[in-house]
């Protein structure tokens, strides 16, 4: 397995140095001549964190690092942007932790290769990350995508953590897009065809019971501006999804010549399914205002293997309206939707929602500003395939609201900062039987006093704070303050911040106090090269008695976290 | 997550031990009870959880229908099998009668367990006969609607074709129901959206109870922290090394990361997802009844738009500044200063004629200075360019930037030399 990675790896990047060497031939020697040769820009950076804790269970290992870069070499026109990051976190998962992966691309020629998120469109080879090769393609009006990968590796069983990592096949595959079209004007034919290697996993690397799958996924995406305000979008999709390679084939497929070679590529057995999503929107964006309407429609199911997840069973009209005005000191935003579940009617009970949000932003003068938002999320039921009972009816509320108004004034010595943060969620249910465990409601509020020396570069901080949280299982609430203090040196190039917040909570009776204290500073030494440094530190103290010693046990947790990133 | 495995693991002992006991109860009632039955061969199914609406799972994974067969008589037998799946709504899936399945033979007293070959014999989508159900929609549609449902098999005589097990209710699996329940769908926070840091530290998790979960559902919230920032989130959760960030198991469809929790770092950005656990493993749940993964960045927005301005401090507007002393520019950060993200200031002065506003003048390509890169939240203008000119009107404009992005801008002020 090692070697066919290892050879492929070699061929491409075998073929990326041909590629590279014979588009550098083919330029104009003239514009060559008055290009820079050579240049690299980015950054890369050096994350250590530490971590100590006394009385509980460590939550976190007690060293970790990380090397990132992200960076673009540019030979004449040709851009080779690269990334990578390393870090102590490598793991058996189907992703790993270290990765590396360029893209690089001259004119209208991109070239991927290492582990990449491509997107083809939102049905089909939608972001997820396969380690392979991949081109793409734009000379004038045409269109061409593709790329080949492992998409998944083998995980055997993590017999502390099953859940995380469910024993897998190595999984690979391609996808293609052929298209007419530009940027804002396209449509795309899009085919991609991903399938477990069954040689991959062995009976005895599991406990379970594990299928190799494979998956094709035909689609097209669409996008078309008129008279520039305009846009609409339509993407659609069809999935065969096979559940079991191994599964008794169809005799309805096997007896039809055609069908039968077909089936070659497509691995329709017993175990096979289809699926189908659509969506469109009609987008119209005027200089103060925006109007889209959606409508999306996701059967039953759905999956593609070039995608993580989608939500499915689901027919769903969306109104989303923006506008602002009185020089644009007023903004609102929203969203209504309306949604439905069991498509193909298989579902004992059929459930609507309504999904809205609004959102406010009013910033009438400079020394007074506000930002509201509300959300509704609501789920009732109808009957399905068979009648409902009141008992089993679901009929759900959650809400949200949050209001931030704040207040600033300043002059040449002095800032000061005013502001205020409430947060109200409550989860409502209508369904008597199990109201009385889940009905569950969240209050905070959080009132700060921010005082600037302009001059001196001081400022400090200080607050109150109230939460109060109420479900079946607890009710607590918390009361505290909050201090703080930062300075900044050396032309705002050292900057110290200690903030310091005391709270106490009322549950687990006889309730405790936790105690939060930050140190954050940073130095910008030039314009290349940067360092943080930040303390944190959690000490909690229950109240707890020798009856109840370990219902919120008293510990002292420490963090630290120091940067360095170089810019160049 | 050590709850989790240990209670599967102690559902899938459960549910052998129930299988066993049933095996042991029907063996007991069988050699105490005297060979007076009709039919020497005697069924015993138990189905195991969870219930998923694909039939193929049903038949591809060992144990999940388990079936014994004892043949009561003191001769051996030569049997075949068919089988029924019944459900709610008149839905019948069973083996065509007219085509006998493979032969078994039943050794006299010696229980005899199916194995998944002869599992998936029975319920061959190429044989099978179907009411109130199309093959389409079983096979490649939605498989199995949800509802109640059992499996029933019965034995004949591969020679005569006589039954040679009891009748319904004999020979038929316990009721069990089939679900097809969504993961929680994320509610808060906002997927792809930025939260505000609040201190002590306070931020709401809450998503839907997914209709058809169970009373005694729980809810396994998992938050990564997603480095480097740019990483795939899906692929941080996927890689994610315990212990993670943060991981709580609830009751409830809400979670309050307080204060006494690790603490979120400002400008850090962190994934989550959240897994609906069914303690009975009764309930089928898609995507393994794990949510979409989603992220929220922690770190004041960026782009409010009263909070973003540069406040300038010095000079006022139509101030008349000092031939003898350099011009000299004051101003108060973007109040999104929160985060340890260095800002760097612009500062563009340009000439303004009579026939022009301010606003107009300094949106003109021409300028006096345009000095980028400025580090702290002061400037004075520098004795290398040219000097400023008395008698003229000069208007002037501060820019804050974080790396390429502009993230705020003062108000357009005038002053003049005398």
């Amino acid at each position: 397995m090692k070697n066919s990675i290892f050879r492929n790896c070699l061929a491409f990047f075998t073929f990326l140095l041909f590629f590279v060497c014979n588009t550098v031939q083919s330029q104009d020697l003239e514009t060559i001549a008055k290009q820079k040769p050579f240049a690299i820009h980015g950054n890369t950076g050096l994350n250590l964190m530490g971590y100590d804790v006394s009385g509980i269970e460590a939550r976190q290992k007690p060293f970790s690092f990380i090397l990132t870069a992200n960076a673009t070499i540019s030979l004449y026109s040709f851009d080779l942007p690269f990334s990578f990051s390393i870090s102590d976190k490598q793991t058996s998962y189907s992703q790993p932790f270290n990765q590396f992966g360029m893209s690089p691309h001259w004119k209208w020629i991109t070239v991927h290769g290492g582990y990449r998120n491509l997107t083809f469109s939102s049905f089909t080879m939608a972001g997820h990350t396969f380690l392979g090769g991949g081109v793409e393609l734009s000379p004038g009006l045409f269109r061409f995508g593709f790329l080949y990968g492992r998409f998944d590796r083998k995980t055997t069983e993590n017999q502390l953590y099953q859940n995380d990592s469910l024993p897998g096949f190595a999984r690979r595959g391609f996808a293609v897009k052929v298209g007419v079209g530009t940027e804002n004007n396209f449509f795309d034919l899009i085919l991609l065809r991903v399938r477990d290697d069954s040689t991959s996993l062995h009976q005895a690397d599991t406990s379970s019971i594990r299928t190799p799958e494979q998956n094709v996924v035909m689609g097209i995406n669409g996008h078309f501006t008129f008279y520039k305000k305009l846009i609409w979008e339509v993407e659609a999709a069809m999935s065969l999804y096979t559940t079991n390679l191994g599964a008794a084939p169809l005799s309805d497929v096997e007896n039809n010549a055609t069908l039968h070679s077909l089936n070659k590529f497509l691995g329709i057995n017993q175990s096979s399914e289809y699926y189908s999503a659509i969506r469109s929107s009609l987008q119209y964006r005027a200089k103060l205002w925006s109007l889209k309407l959606e409508y999306r429609r996701i059967d039953p199911k759905y999956q593609s293997m070039g995608a993580y997840f989608f939500n499915n069973d689901m027919q769903n009209i969306t109104i989303t309206p923006a506008i602002s005005f009185w020089k644009r000191k007023i903004a609102l935003s929203g969203s209504v939707g309306l949604q439905s579940d069991n498509l193909r009617g298989t579902k004992l009970a059929t459930s609507v929602r309504t999904i809205g949000s609004a959102n406010v932003s009013f910033n009438p003068l400079s020394t007074f500003g506000l930002d509201a938002n509300y959300s509704n999320y609501s789920i009732s039921q109808r009957n399905g395939r068979l009648p409902l009972s009141d008992t089993t009816r679901v009929h759900q509320v959650t809400q949200n609201i949050s209001v931030s108004p704040r207040l600033l004034f300043a002059n040449t010595s002095l800032s000061h900062m005013i502001m205020l943060n409430y947060n109200y969620s409550n989860f409502n249910d209508q369904n008597k039987i199990t109201s009385q465990y889940s009905a569950f409601t969240c209050q905070t509020a959080q009132l700060n006093y921010s005082l600037g020396l302009v001059k001196s570069r001081w400022s400090l901080l200080g607050g109150v704070t109230y939460s109060k949280t109420t479900s079946f299982t607890s009710d607590v609430t918390g009361v505290g303050g909050t201090i703080g203090v930062s300075k900044n040196l050396l032309k705002d190039k050292i900057s110290l911040s200690w903030s310091n917040s005391l709270l106490h909570t009322s549950s687990p009776s006889p309730g405790g106090w936790v105690y939060n204290s930050t140190i954050i500073s940073s130095y910008t030494i030039n314009s290349h090269n940067s360092l943080r440094f930040n303390i944190y530190y959690t000490g909690n103290f229950s109240g707890a008695t020798a009856i109840a010693p370990t219902i919120a046990p008293t510990y002292n947790e420490f963090k630290g976290d120091l940067s360095y990133v170089y810019t160049f | 997550m050590f709850i989790h495995s240990d209670s599967n693991k102690m559902k899938k002992r459960k549910v052998e031990f129930r299988s066993s006991f049933l095996v042991f109860i029907f063996l007991f009632c069988f050699f105490t009870s005297g060979k007076s039955q009709p039919f020497p061969v005697n069924i015993i199914i138990n189905v195991v959880p969870p219930y998923t609406s694909k039939v193929n799972e049903y038949m591809s994974q060992p144990n999940k229908i388990m079936v014994t067969l004892i043949n009561t008589s003191s001769a051996p037998v030569n049997i075949y099998l068919g089988g029924t799946i019944t459900g709610e709504g008149g839905i019948k899936i069973y083996t065509d009668p007219s085509s006998k399945t493979q032969m078994i033979r039943l050794s006299a007293k010696i229980p005899y367990q199916l194995n998944i070959g002869n599992i998936q014999q029975l319920f061959d989508m190429n044989h099978v006969m179907l009411q109130n159900i199309n093959k389409n929609e079983l096979i490649y549609g939605n498989g199995l609607p949800e509802g109640d449902y059992r499996i029933c098999l019965r034995a004949y005589d591969y020679q005569t074709s006589e039954p040679v097990s009891p009748d319904d209710p004999s020979g038929c699996s316990n009721t069990f129901t089939v679900t097809d329940v969504e993961p929680p769908v994320i509610l808060q926070p906002v997927c792809d959206q930025e939260v505000i840091p609040k201190t002590p530290q306070n931020v709401i998790f809450t998503w839907t109870r997914p209709p058809g979960t169970p009373i005694n559902t729980r809810y396994d919230l998992k938050v990564i922290e997603v480095l480097p920032s740019d990483r795939n989130i899906n692929d941080a959760i996927k890689s994610a090394v315990h212990p993670v960030f943060f991981e709580s198991m609830i009751p409830v469809n809400s979670c309050l990361l307080g204060p006494a929790d690790p603490q979120l770092v400002e400008g850090k950005k962190y994934a989550f997802t959240v897994t609906v656990i069914d303690p009975s493993n009764k309930t089928s749940y898609r995507n393994k009844g794990m949510s979409e993964a989603c992220s929220f960045i922690y770190r004041n927005p960026d782009f409010s738009l009263a909070l973003a301005q540069v406040k300038i401090l010095t000079p006022e507007d139509q101030a008349k500044l000092s031939k003898t002393e350099p011009a000299s520019f004051l101003w108060l950060p973007p109040f999104t200063e929160t985060s340890n993200k260095e800002i760097l200031y612009q500062l563009k002065i340009v000439e303004v004629t009579h026939a022009e506003s301010k606003n107009t003048a300094i949106n003109r390509t021409e300028y006096v200075l345009l000095q980028k890169g400025i580090q702290g939240t002061s400037f004075t203008y520098p004795e290398k360019e040219k000097p400023l000119e008395p008698g003229k009107i000069y208007a002037w404009q501060v820019t804050a930037f974080s790396g390429s992005t502009e993230i705020g801008g003062s108000d357009v002020r005038t002053f003049s030399i005398e």
